[in-house]
């Protein structure tokens, strides 16, 4: 995937590019930092669509600094297992176009929840530290969807379940 | 003509169901000697740890349910600054909308949790009434979802993968309200 354009992951692995090793530990690692990755590219964008100066912005880079150091730690945790982090590919398919502040708004909500639900795949492993450092980056992703969007959800990261969106 | 069809069919069942309920006490002597059979095979092993850990976190969520339902009985709105009184002692619209969805969100917990159980829960499949709870500030409830999100994050060790999500999920959901709760409360 290196040099290529790549779209934004929905939470699941190309096994592909985990790098020759099949384990689920390293698959769901992979995920999560290809969401990681996609979310930090597609903040660049939201940025770009925010009002220049705003505190939105500043929000928003607020948020990709988070992404880019989730990214750095999934890096180190893909390493430590002795397999490769698959690079993050040079730009990222968006779910539509951004042209306004609203849009960039919703494309952030959405980047956070592919990333709780590729995160919720740490916590089904049995591994104790991974399951608890998928849960506080299920919570945090979860808290930034909420502050985008303004609304809360039932069960963020779980797909299948009843998630309608109540704005506040 | 519709009656004349319907009532011999009801007169025939009748003593079909007397026949069955004259059965089923007949019966009752050979269903005591099994149950003595069962408790003869001694104490049953308690429970896995995941079963009571789950059962801990419906109760809290059922805790949580009387909470919001409470509040929602006393009015649904909360005191200003959520300091000075009960939630439901001062009107307020905004608040009052964002605890109705929190306890919506509360009651999908519930229900998710409880259908995580194989076993009928004690409390968890009960309407909680919460004619004996306190009525919490909304500072409270924001203090209480951070708690319970807190507590289900540290549960996580030993659940199934299944149960581990849907407990990591219910947490950020709960810590998600904290800030909704907040900003409905100081937008009033």
């Amino acid at each position: 995937m290196t040099g290529a354009s790549g779209s934004i992951p929905s939470g699941t692995a190309d096994p592909s590019r985990t790098a020759g090793a099949p384990q689920p530990v390293i698959t769901a690692l992979q995920s999560a930092l290809a969401a990681e990755d996609a979310a930090s590219y597609g903040y660049g964008v939201v940025g770009a669509r925010l009002p220049q100066g705003s505190a939105e912005q500043a929000t928003a880079s607020t948020d990709w600094v988070a992404h880019m150091r989730a990214r750095d730690q999934l890096s180190a945790l893909i390493t430590a297992r002795g397999a490769t982090p698959v690079p993050a590919a040079v730009a990222y398919k968006v779910p539509g176009p951004v042209r306004t502040p609203a849009a960039a708004r919703a494309l952030a909500a959405t980047l956070e929840d592919r990333v709780a639900q590729a995160y919720l795949a740490l916590v089904a492993l049995p591994d104790r530290s991974l399951r608890s450092f998928g849960a506080r980056q299920v919570r945090a992703a979860a808290l930034r969807a909420q502050a985008w969007r303004g609304s809360v959800q039932a069960f963020p990261g779980l797909p299948g379940t009843s998630n309608a969106h109540h704005d506040n | 003509m519709a009656d004349d069809r319907l009532v011999p069919g009801l007169a025939a069942t009748a003593p079909a169901r007397r026949a069955l309920l004259i059965a089923s006490v007949a019966a009752l002597p050979a269903l005591l000697t099994a149950c003595r059979g069962v408790q003869a095979l001694g104490t049953p092993p308690p429970p896995p740890a995941d079963v009571d850990t789950l059962r801990s976190a419906i109760e809290h969520e059922t805790a949580l349910v009387a909470t919001y339902a409470a509040v929602a009985a006393s009015g649904g709105s909360a005191a200003p600054g959520g300091q000075a009184g009960p939630a439901g002692a001062a009107a307020g619209g905004r608040t009052a909308a964002a605890l109705a969805v929190v306890l919506a969100d509360h009651r999908q917990h519930l229900a998710q949790l409880s259908s995580r159980l194989s076993e009928p829960a004690a409390h968890g499949s009960a309407t909680p009434t919460g004619g004996a709870r306190v009525v919490m500030t909304v500072a409270q409830l924001e203090q209480a979802e951070q708690a319970a999100s807190d507590r289900l994050i540290a549960q996580l060790a030993g659940l199934p993968p299944a149960l581990a999500e849907l407990f990591a999920s219910i947490a950020a959901s709960e810590a998600t309200h904290v800030p909704y709760l907040r900003a409905a409360r100081r937008s009033r």
